[in-house]
């Protein structure tokens, strides 16, 4: 019944409104993208807790005091701590997916295009959690094989909150794979790159399934991706080609990408901000230039490849001689406003080259998508074989993909040891492969939330 | 046989007739009203002794009848008296002697001729149980008003305002100025009465609102008779009450070369860059001192005019007044205009209809500069800016390029720059009274209170802060629509020895607040300021929010023989504010009373005049959450790619008021013929369902959610005393005393949490300073210590080693007023005082860390710095940059900041002001008498005069933490007052 008291807000609308119309589930899924971009997940922290808390990035000596714990593996506060960032957005992505089927305005192409990218995302993001605070389900240490909480149903109401346990990390793996088979099957590419498309669940599902070791659907999927025609592999062997995948506001080669209008820079918390200052000086009092190559990445690129000169440039900061990366510099035209690349087509040959040579018997087809990386990069062909020819495929990924916060999780989904400028992490003892489920989490909130192992 | 006696009633305060007053012949109940101009004709018989006056607000006097016809007679007005009359809500009048709840009243001549912008902070230190705390000095301000305490810690605890029927929106409603009062747009010479209803009793009838407390304020009227006009202005200066005590230059340069040489041996030991710096200062016995605080802060000059008329006949009467405020403030860039009207205007229809009308127009504007600890604040950067720093540079154009950590040249950002709101204001009531019989009337009220407030803001190009986006600016416009009506059965009726008396009636409130606000850059020169100039816009923006609120109560009083006396109260109050589970609720109170004084017992007994036992117990509710926190919604977030967002939040459907059950008792008493009255009382005020955020496991998608979790409690004891301690050929000393003691603690916080914000903790005082101690200088090396958890010295106390230093709230507060008055000379002083409070004095992290930098201005305290061996001190050895030794100077100790957050700077707040004095003359009606004038009154007044306290920052009128607070001002005052 109607009550006098009843008083509509204006600028929010109640929850039964909001999602009752497709524009309104689509304005929740454009805020999930807009959460993905802040500075605390993929606008930055993500990528970068990435590359210093693995062997690649180290920090300068000269600093902001940032990301050093975590360049230190300091036990329980240098880590990934996206806990808290992602399960909203896994929510949110929820309630796009309980409710855009029930839409009465939305065509089926509109419903087919919100659905699958919210099956895309919350995929992506249960595959975030699942590196970060489980062990790969191949590489499972001590018989501990929680992955995180699975939440599939949207919470709309304090009638809907649960206290849930950890999923086993095998059916946190089966439940991104459904998704993204899913995703793959009512996505298009019309959308582009910036919003998640067929084809980047096609490359999300490569690698995810790279990482369980499933080799043919790795090959199978990023076969799909590559023949998707969203992206263009720049094959120019020069540093003007090479850098040209970087330095336009949409990389050519990207399957999927964050994208920064100038609005929504992230100012000081930006990713250019931690790998250079402004205009490549180290003068300037604009940026931060903390985070650079370590040793051991610097002599892993041989001689002649032209990615160091393209990525690298060499500055002497308060000095000390170090190389401000070049991947984020300010590639929309305005300092501290780069889109962030997701999934570039490289890193589909990679994927497959690497499944070819884990398959066995077909290492021609692994070494003909290695040297479509190498020859690019200046470097001649490879033509190792066998146990060789992974190591060349795995060192080709590290440095093909390096600062763009891929190498943490390549290193911990093959159980590798993190061998480091500053001291080793071995995987099979090393409590902190894997980073602490949030101690807030844990003592109030829900006491079913189990932590990790050593913590 | 009867005859006809005959005469006028007038007043032996003005002279003026009095009308309404009602006669009676003693032991009868023949009674007839005077008229117009106070006279009356009334038949009475032979055996008749005597008749009674009696008027609500004066004496009742009982005259013996004799032979004569004719009766002139002079009542005496009973202010301080126990027959005072107090308007409560709804219209409802009580006289004071028939109160069973606690109130505090404040007379609008209390208040007069105050000079500040509004009257709540006027009655700082005016009524026992009401503490009022300034934040700034800057005119116009915001206060924060406490009734017994702090009941809340999320939902705000600002009372409800009443005036003349109209529920007021209240507090800091700008959005970029530094602090707006927005009661500013209230004229307080306007005032004739407050009444602040402190228990349940007094003010459950405002249920849900009434936590707090509620504040009825009643503007003056017009009385029939001759139509009097009165003009009042006064003026004067002001002029800031302290400025910071800091260091000339050689104190400054000797200071910043001692730390450096403690650091590093010696000056020549130091890096390049430092030492560089060490030269820019100069020879310290040559180079000059640059007072920057004597360049911010000025004479300010203060000027109020009021001129009002009123009068009417037997139908219609009216009080009309005009008045304009304006105050140029004590710190540079600061200022205050109000020009306000307005019309009270009542007309009798029939006997049995009549209206009210009230209408209040006013508009004020601010003019401010950045505040706080901004580096563009003036006072904050005046007293941190190195004295070396000339301000101008010798062709008299601004010194821009300033050494040390504070860019702005504050003595230029203050006149370049833009910081001004504007609040216009309409505030309105229409009352209708039905008299349906001699028992009943209905009364219709509908009032309406319309708030506009539009803020400027330029960052001009030439500042440091404007020069980078070529000048900044902005506008903000912020409307409040706040709409209520009540209407209200009330019944009065006297039967034998019983006198009954109740309302029932509902109210209804709605408040729409909205706005928008836009900025832009880049301007093309300083001479463009407006938002069409900008070539970038920045922001665009805007927001809407409402709430509705409907109330249904009844109250009945009942007096027995006017002895015992009792009144319930049961509101039944709902909002759109509350979770649809518990939207509505019902908050009732009892109350009971006693007047001993009219027991045969006591009859005898004549130096009691009054005395009065009461005690009442009931439930207030607070709804002052958000409007929208108990729904679950979606509002406008986070865009991607050119497209809108939408984020939800989520609601509680069981969200609802904070609950204070509040038990009060007191006794009253008038004695030696009203020389001394007063009343002592006690209260219990128990807040449950207090507002906190509960955490959710992150997994649903939400951290936390609003829920009624928690409990605190309030309890105090208030005394008011008025004497009259000199009575004699015709000089007379009065004095008024108030004094609140007052404790509160927090009982329970959510899922068992023991603290929270390290602010609140269970079993304690509320906003309670936890840290380390601090414990002076080691007299050994000058190094700082702290106390660790077991009371032995530490140098790096550690998180376990806090313990509880005070809390912010005063143990104790009130205010002393002695009058003096002979003929027509009169001298009062009002003096204010609050005890037990603690300050953190957050200035001192800034001034007193000589050790750590030389780029800024220090406080003269580090003159008293450790020097050598055996100096007994509070203030450490200075070492550049670190502020303590250096590891490899500390043989491996290491040593907390002694300038950091940690009990140092915690100070005692306890301080004793003589907040006013004022000196009048009236000339003698004599005088006049050739002139015309009714009366002329001569008056100067000084506030703010002197303050005897311990604290060591600029002044002790604050809660919390001082840091960039623009200090008080004092000044002097001169006026007129003319009656025509």
């Amino acid at each position: 019944c109607k009550d006098v008291l009843d008083t509509e807000p204006r600028q929010s609308i109640s929850a039964q409104g909001a999602l009752s119309s497709i524009t309104g589930v689509k304005g929740l899924l454009t805020n999930v993208y807009d959460n993905i971009q802040a500075s605390g997940l993929y606008g930055r922290d993500v990528i970068i807790q990435s590359e210093v808390l693995s062997d690649n990035c180290r920090i300068t000596t000269v600093n902001s005091n940032r990301f050093i714990l975590e360049y230190n593996n300091t036990l329980r506060t240098g880590h990934f701590d996206d806990f808290a960032a992602i399960y909203p957005i896994i929510n949110k992505c929820n309630l796009v997916i309980d409710n855009v089927d029930k839409t009465t305005d939305g065509t089926p192409t509109q419903v087919a295009s919100v659905k699958g990218q919210a099956l895309f995302l919350r995929a992506w993001m249960y595959f975030t959690l699942a590196n970060e605070y489980a062990y790969n389900p191949k590489h499972i240490q001590g018989g501990f094989d929680l992955g995180v909480p699975l939440m599939l149903e949207g919470v709309s109401g304090l009638s809907q909150v649960t206290y849930p346990k950890r999923a086993k990390i095998g059916e946190v793996y089966t439940q991104i794979k459904n998704d993204l088979d899913v995703a793959i099957s009512i996505l298009d590419n019309t959308g582009g790159k910036i919003l998640a498309g067929k084809a980047a669940a096609q490359a999300l599902r490569s690698r995810v399934s790279l990482y369980n070791e499933e080799w043919q659907s790795a090959i199978d999927n990023a076969t799909l991706a590559i023949n998707s025609n969203l992206a263009t592999f720049v094959t120019t062997p020069t540093v003007a080609g090479y850098a040209s995948i970087f330095n336009q506001k949409i990389s050519p080669e990207s399957l999927f990408e964050l994208n920064y209008e100038v609005t929504e820079s992230l100012g000081t918390t930006s990713i250019q901000n931690i790998y250079q200052r402004l205009g490549n000086s180290a003068t300037s009092s604009s940026g931060y230039g903390d985070v650079v190559p370590q040793n051991n990445l610097l002599a892993a690129y041989e001689a002649n490849d032209v990615r160091k000169a393209a990525t690298l440039l060499a500055v002497n900061k308060g000095g000390e001689p170090v190389f401000w990366v070049q991947k984020y510099a300010g590639s929309s035209g305005t300092f501290s406003v780069d889109n962030i690349r997701i999934i570039r087509i490289s890193e589909m040959y990679l994927n497959r080259a690497e499944a070819y040579a884990r398959l066995g018997g077909q290492d021609g087809l692994a070494q003909a998508d290695v040297n479509k990386i190498r020859n690019r990069a200046g470097l001649p062909s490879t033509l190792a074989t066998g146990a060789a020819l992974l190591d060349v495929i795995l060192k080709e990924r590290r440095i093909e993909l390096a600062y763009e916060g891929d190498r943490w999780f390549d290193l911990i989904r093959r159980g590798a040891d993190i061998v480091k400028d500053n001291g080793t992490l071995t995987f099979a003892t090393d409590i902190r492969i894997l980073a602490p489920i949030p101690q807030a989490q844990l003592d109030i909130n829900n006491p079913n939330l189990v932590k990790n192992p050593g913590y | 046989q009867n005859r006809t006696i005959s005469g006028k009633v007038t007043g032996t305060d003005d002279g003026l007739p009095i009308p309404g007053v009602s006669v009676k012949v003693k032991g009868t109940n023949v009674v007839v009203q005077t008229k117009g101009e106070g006279e009356f004709s009334i038949s009475v018989p032979q055996d008749a002794s005597s008749l009674i006056f009696s008027y609500l607000g004066y004496t009742e006097q009982e005259v013996r009848i004799t032979g004569s016809t004719n009766m002139n007679v002079k009542l005496s007005p009973s202010s301080r008296e126990l027959s005072e009359v107090v308007i409560s809500g709804y219209g409802i009048k009580q006289s004071k002697r028939d109160l069973t709840g606690a109130n505090a009243i404040v007379s609008g001549k209390d208040i007069a001729n105050i000079p500040v912008q509004s009257f709540d902070n006027a009655l700082s230190g005016r009524a026992a149980g009401v503490q009022i705390t300034s934040s700034s000095g800057i005119p116009g301000a915001n206060v924060t008003v406490n009734i017994r305490g702090i009941s809340s810690i999320t939902a705000g605890n600002d009372p409800l305002y009443i005036i003349d029927g109209v529920e007021v929106i209240s507090g800091d409603k700008s959005r970029a100025f530094p602090t707006s009062n927005a009661l500013a747009g209230i004229n307080p010479n306007d005032i004739e009465s407050i009444n602040i209803m402190k228990d349940a009793a007094a003010a459950s009838i405002y249920g849900a609102q009434a936590a707090n407390g509620v504040v009825i304020i009643t503007t003056k009227r017009g009385k029939s008779g001759k139509t009097q006009i009165n003009f009042n202005a006064y003026g004067g200066v002001s002029k800031v009450i302290e400025k910071a005590p800091i260091l000339n230059t050689a104190e400054f340069i000797t200071l910043s070369r001692e730390a450096v040489i403690n650091r590093y041996g010696s000056i020549a030991l130091a890096p390049a860059a430092v030492q560089t710096v060490l030269t820019s200062f100069g020879d310290p016995l040559t180079a000059p001192t640059y007072d920057w605080q004597d360049a911010v802060y000025r004479s300010g000059a203060l000027q109020n005019y009021d001129l009002s008329a009123s009068g009417g006949d037997e139908k219609t009467k009216f009080f009309i007044s005009g008045s304009y405020n304006k105050q140029i403030g004590q710190e540079i860039g600061q200022d205050f205009k109000r020009g306000g009207v307005r019309f009270n205007i009542d007309h009798k229809l029939s006997n049995k209809i009549s209206f009210e009308t009230s209408l209040n127009l006013s508009s004020f504007t601010q003019n401010g500069t950045s505040g706080g600890t901004a580096f563009a604040s003036p006072n904050r950067t005046a007293m941190l800016m190195p004295p070396t720093n000339p301000i101008y540079n010798a062709d008299g154009t601004y010194n821009t390029l300033l050494y040390g950590g504070y860019p702005n040249n504050v003595v230029q950002t203050a006149e370049y720059n833009i910081t001004r709101a504007n609040t216009k204001k309409a505030i309105g009531n229409f009352t209708g009274n039905y008299q349906i019989t001699s028992d009943f009337k209905f009364r219709t009220s509908f009032s309406a209170d319309f708030s506009y407030i539009a803020e400027d803001g330029y960052t001009d190009p030439r500042t440091p802060d404007g020069a980078g986006v070529s000048g900044r600016a902005s506008v903000a416009s912020t409307t409040f629509k706040d709409f209520n009506t009540d209407q209200t059965l009330n019944y009065a009726h006297t039967f034998n020895k019983h006198r009954v008396s109740a309302i029932g009636g509902l109210s209804y409130k709605q408040e729409i607040n909205e706005g928008n606000n836009a900025s832009g850059t880049g301007f093309p020169s300083y001479q463009f300021k407006t938002l069409q100039s900008a070539a970038t816009p920045t922001v665009a923006n805007s927001f809407y929010t409402a709430y509705k609120q409907i109330g249904y109560f009844v109250r009945a009083d009942y007096a027995f023989d006017d002895k015992y006396l009792a009144s319930a109260t049961v509101r039944y109050d709902g909002s759109s504010k509350f979770g649809s589970n518990k939207r509505y609720g019902a908050f009732p109170a009892g109350s009971v009373g006693w007047r001993l004084s009219k027991e045969a017992f006591l009859s005898d007994v004549k130096w009691i005049n009054e005395l009065k036992l009461r005690a009442s117990y009931g439930i207030l509710g607070n709804s002052r959450i958000g409007n929208f926190d108990s729904r679950s919604l979606y509002q406008g977030a986070g865009d991607y790619a050119g497209l809108p967002g939408i984020n939800p939040t989520l609601g509680n459907d069981n969200l609802t008021w904070e609950e204070a059950a509040t038990a009060d008792a007191g006794i009253d008493f008038s004695l030696f013929k009203g020389r001394i009255s007063g009343g002592v009382g006690a209260f219990i005020k128990k807040t449950s369902q207090l507002l906190l955020n509960r955490n959710l496991p992150i997994t649903s998608g939400f951290a936390t959610i609003a829920t009624n979790i928690g409990k605190l409690e309030n309890r105090g004891i208030e005394i008011e005393l008025n004497t009259t301690n000199i009575l004699a050929g015709g000089f007379k000393w009065e004095t008024a005393l108030n004094a609140t003691f007052l404790r509160s603690k927090l009982l329970e916080l959510n899922d068992g949490l023991q603290s929270l914000d390290n602010t609140y903790f269970v079993g304690q005082e509320l906003l309670m300073y936890n840290t380390s101690k601090y414990a002076g200088v080691n007299p050994a090396d000058g190094n700082p210590m702290w106390y660790d958890a077991n009371g032995n010295i530490t140098y790096s106390p550690v998180a376990a080693d806090r313990q509880f230093l005070g809390s912010q709230l005063p143990k104790g507060y009130g205010g002393i007023t002695n009058t003096f008055s002979y003929k027509g000379i009169s001298l009062s002083a009002f003096i204010q005082y609050q005890y037990g409070n603690k300050i953190n004095n957050g200035d001192a992290q800034f001034t007193r860390r000589m050790g750590s930098t030389i780029d800024r201005n220090q406080d003269r305290s580090e003159l008293r710095r450790w020097q050598k061996p055996g100096d007994i001190t509070d203030t450490p050895k200075p070492y550049y940059n670190t502020g303590v030794p250096a590891a490899a100077q500390s043989g491996g100790v290491t040593y907390a900041s002694p300038y950091g957050a940690t009990g140092r700077f915690i100070e005692d707040g306890s301080y004793l002001r003589l907040k006013n004095i004022s000196f009048g003359y009236t000339l003698p009606s004599k005088l006049l008498s050739k002139t015309g004038l009714r009366n002329v009154q001569i008056y100067a007044q000084a506030y703010n005069l002197f303050t005897i306290t311990k604290f060591t920052g600029l002044d002790p009128e604050v809660q919390g933490t001082t840091s960039g607070i623009v200090p008080q001002y004092k000044n002097y005052t001169l006026g007129i007052q003319l009656g025509l």
